[in-house]
This record gives C-alpha cells, structure tokens and sequence, in this order.
C-alpha cells in the first residue's frame, strides 16, 4: 500500500466515522416551526401581477406590441436612472411622501417579515425625516422617463413575502437639462410584504454622448398608493466627472414618471473609519439559491473628519447571499450625535468569499442638519474596520 | 415516494414535512458535523438548514432536485455558523488507551493527525471532501449543490486533497521531530 493510498484511506475512514445519532430535538424544532408558521398557497408570478396592478404600476400591452410596458416599478426605476447617476445612494422616504395631485405616505419597513426561528421579530430602526412635499425648486431641471422590461427577473413567495430579483429595464430619460437626458438601464429587485408595502431597490445608469451618470437607489409605496416618490444622488462619469446629481422621482399611477434634478460639483469629502459589531444576529432563510439573512442588527462608532458626520450608526441589514458568497445588502441605518441625526436607506455589494463591502447610502439630516443631505461611502472588509467617505450636500 | 413528499411539503403539509425532515435529516447532520467539527454547532446548522427548508420549499421548482437542494441548505448553513464567530472550533473526543495498547494509542496518533490535517482546510475545501467521500457525489452533483461549475469542485477536491496530504505530511514531520527531540 502506497503512502498516498494509505492516507487517502485514513482520511475517507475518518470522513465516515462520525457521529450517527441524529438530533432529534433539531428535527423537532424545525417541525415546531412549521406548525407555528404555516404556509398559504399563492402563486407568486401571480401575485406579483397582482401586486403591479394594485400600485397601478403596470400597464399590460398586447403581445403584438413587443411587450413594452410602462410600470410603475419601471417608472421609479427609470426614475431613479435618471436620478442618478449617482453617487450612490439610495434613499428611503420614511417619513412620507406628499406629491402635488399624490396621497402617498409609504409607511414600508424596508426588511422583511419572515421569522424562521421562534424568535421575536427584531425591532426595526425606521428612519423617521425626509421631505414631506415637493415643489421644483429654482435651478432644478424637470425630466420625465419612459421604459420597456428587457427582463422580468425572477419571483419567489417565501413566508408571505414576495420577493422579485433581477429585473432589467431600458429607458429614455429626457430633461430639460440636456446632460440628464439619454438612455437609461435599470435593475430593480423588492420586497412586497403580506400587507401590501413593498419595498425596491437596484442600480441605475444613464448614458448619453459625453458621459453617464451611475448610482443605487430605494422606494417604498404602500398597496393603496397612486404615487411613489424618492430622491437619490448619482456620481459622474466622462465629461461628467467631479460632478454628481441630485434628483427627485416622483411615479404617479398614470404611469407618468418624473425626474427632476440638479446638477452640483462633488464637494469636498470628509474621510474616516468605522468598527461595527453585531447587536442582532437575525435569521436565515432559503429564497431559491440565496440565503436570505433578515433583521441583522449592527452598531458602528463612526469617526469622520467631519465632526458633523461622526457619531454612533445603528444599521438593520438584510443580505441575500449567493453560492459564491458574495452578496447585495441594503437596510436602514441612523448616525446620532450632539447635533441632530442621519437617516436613511443604504444599499451595496459584498465581493465574493464575502470580503470587501461597497455600501452607499444617501441620510437625511434631522435637528441641526435640518435640510443636509449626507452620501455616504462605505467600503472594505470590516478587519479591522471600514473606510467612510462622504460629503454634505445643502438642499435648502 | 420522495417526490410525494416534497410536493405535498411544498404545499403546506406540515406531517409531509415532518416525514422528510427525518428522511433527510441524519444525512444532513452528518454532513454538517463533518465540516464543523463540533455537535453543538452543526445541530444549529441542522435545525437552520431544516427551517430553511421550510420556507424556502415553495420556491423549489422541481421536486426531484430536493436532496441536492437540501444539501446546498445545510453546507451553508454549516458556512454561516463557522463564520459566526470567524473561528473553528474543535470537539476534543477522549479515547481511553490502556498502557500497553499499542495499536490503539497509534489509532489514536493516526486519527489525531487526520483530525489536524482537516482542520486546516477552508470550510468549501472541507465540504468538497465531505459531499465527495461521505455522501458519494461526483463532481457534477457536488457543482449543484454547490453552485459552482464543474471544473470549480475538480480544482478543489484536488486542491483538497493535496492540501490534507501536505497538512498530514508536516503533523507526521512534526511527531517525528518531537518524538526525536523527546
């Protein structure tokens, strides 16, 4: 018998030799689990259309047409494209939303209900300012979106939670500030709740001769709603570089999109770090080949050059992990210190094998940063800590 | 029979449910067990893995994927609990030897390096060995379980493989150079 032979043998007797009890009290908790949260049966394609026409957000076309739509999802993603370009930064409007001939007021927790352990669910952080009205302001440009679904994505119904991945929409964006118009692509994935909220997010980017404008962005709307609005801030690129746009998406269930925006150099930004720990470790669940962790709760001391921007963060973060491990993330998440608060929504990327983060999020400033929006850049492994970026912008 | 059973889990059936669950569930403790090397932590990867499998089962488009499915769940979950605290634990087992047992004190020897060589090894590296020479997979069942191409679980079964034997290799050198120094 050859060394090789030998250890290979080791090795395989070793693998098998193991403990063959099984544990039955695990067999049972799972089972007591299901008993405790029984499933309905839904069809989640159809839910999902269901879903699309109670928000008045989708408009079914003849085949014949080549199935272009015009949705409210779509829209707000379009919106958002056209937002953005941006920077980065997805932002949650938790504090409602009124919009000229609207009634919207999304009251949507941007996590998911799903409890698959007989734990409490986790209390949410909810981010409580934002604009409660909308009027274009001096000096904004006014634009509108229309856009065509390349990809529906997928739908899973997981707990009562219909959750929508990897959409794909191509749109136009015109402005009346020609370097907000072009061509747009936007993904978009969300979250819709047994309650009817629904929460999206994804990524947008719009393209025209001298550059693009890139960014992430969030909406939440309620079952009843006939509006959606948001803002997000999108970085340059090309002729655009050092610049970034603000921008306001508003979705009226006419499936008229506005995009509103204003163009401003990148300011100067203040640096720093930031240490987190887990407060809530949160739960796991199965969603097709993600794992899906809901109600992570994390607590940050952010340093920044910035002493307005430094402070304690708390963060609720769900991730949706893949094979490969790597992962998207978004949440909600409040810095707090002497002069008022931060809040808003935050959505990135972790590389795979779970490494580096990409986060970026867009806060509003409450107290005395009344009026200040902060985009926030998150990046690194966490070991020992993470590196900030990020500027104040004046909306007042 | 499986199917049955899947199908009628995916339902909503919780007995159904119950019946896979101790269908499955001893083949998804002893692959956990296996990568984590610990019982308490691959009975909480178990019991994830099974609630997991509750929620996520209407998602489960063909029921004849099911097992793989299952052990997909379980891997990482078994992934997950090893990072939760970013360290690997060990389950130190005490084999009594009597003196004079010299077979059994060199089982002991021998399993006490395989136990180290494993250790070092990454929790994919392990799951590779683990669904490879414990379940019984070939390399294309392991790449769906997995979710990695074909090609990704040869590399790193054979990288697996090189790396136990590299690991063993320099326990074995290290025995000899205490027991030389001793």
């Amino acid at each position: 018998m050859t060394d090789d032979t030998w250890r290979r043998e080791r090795m395989v007797e070793w693998l098998e030799d193991g403990p063959s009890d099984v544990p039955v009290a695990a067999l049972e908790a799972a089972v007591a689990f299901a008993r405790a949260h029984p499933r309905r049966l839904r069809s989640a394609r159809g839910l999902w259309r269901v879903v699309m026409t109670r928000l008045h957000l989708i408009e079914v076309t003849p085949r014949s047409s080549g199935g272009r739509f015009n949705f409210a999802l779509g829209p707000t993603v379009v919106a958002v494209v056209a937002v953005a370009a941006l920077v980065g930064a997805g932002l949650w409007l938790g504090g409602g939303l009124t919009t000229p001939g609207g009634d919207v007021n999304p009251t949507a927790t941007p996590t998911l209900s799903s409890t698959p352990t007989p734990t409490p669910p986790i209390e949410t952080t909810r981010p409580t300012a934002g604009p409660t009205a909308w009027v274009l302001p001096p000096g904004w440009a006014s634009g509108s979106q229309v856009c065509v679904a390349r990809n529906e994505g997928t739908t899973a119904t997981v707990d009562g939670v219909v959750e929508s991945r990897g959409q794909v929409q191509d749109c136009t964006t015109t402005s009346s500030d020609p370097r907000l118009s072009g061509t747009a692509v936007i993904t978009m994935s969300s979250d819709e709740l047994e309650d009817g909220t629904w929460l999206g997010w994804g990524s947008h980017e719009t393209t025209n001769a001298d550059g693009s404008w890139r960014g992430e962005y969030a909406v939440t709307s309620t079952a009843t709603a006939s509006v959606m609005g948001f803002d997000a801030v999108s970085l340059g690129f090309g002729a655009y570089e050092g610049l970034q746009v603000l921008m306001h998406v508003v979705i009226r269930y006419t499936g008229d999109v506005t995009v509103d925006g204003i163009v401003l150099p990148v300011g100067t930004e203040a640096t720093g770090t930031e240490t987190c720990s887990a407060t809530g470790a949160g739960h796991d669940l199965a969603v097709g080949d993600i794992v899906a962790t809901r109600g992570l709760e994390m607590s940050c001391t952010d340093t920044m050059s910035d002493e307005r921007l430094s402070g304690a963060r708390t963060l609720d973060v769900s991730v949706d992990t893949r094979a490969d491990d790597s992962a998207d993330l978004w949440g909600t998440s409040i810095v707090s210190n002497d002069g008022g608060t931060w809040e808003g929504f935050f959505f990135g990327t972790v590389d795979p094998g779970y490494t580096t983060h990409h986060v970026r999020s867009l806060l509003y400033g409450t107290g005395e940063y009344e009026g200040l929006l902060f985009r926030l850049e998150v990046a690194g492994t966490g070991d020992p800590g993470f590196d900030l970026r990020g500027e104040i912008i004046d909306t007042r | 029979m499986q199917r049955e059973l899947v199908e009628r889990a995916r339902d909503g059936d919780v007995e159904a449910f119950r019946d896979l669950v101790y269908e499955v569930g001893k083949r998804l403790h002893a692959i956990a067990v296996r990568i984590l090397r610990d019982p308490d932590r691959a009975e909480d990867a178990l019991q994830q893995a099974l609630i997991q499998m509750w929620k996520g089962l209407p998602g489960l488009r063909d029921p004849d994927r099911f097992e793989a499915w299952c052990y997909r769940l379980v891997v990482h979950a078994s992934y997950r609990e090893a990072r939760r605290d970013n360290r690997w634990t060990a389950t130190v087992r005490e084999i009594r030897t009597e003196p004079g047992d010299a077979d059994r004190v060199a089982e002991v020897i021998d399993r006490d390096e395989v136990e180290r060589s494993f250790r070092r090894l990454s929790p994919e590296h392990r799951a590779v060995l683990v669904l490879h020479f414990v379940i019984g997979l070939p390399a294309r069942e392991i790449a769906e379980v997995l979710g990695v191409p074909a090609g990704t679980v040869g590399s790193r079964l054979h990288y697996a493989t090189q790396s136990f034997r590299a690991a063993f290799e320099a326990d074995a050198r290290n025995v000899v150079s205490w027991r030389a120094s001793a």
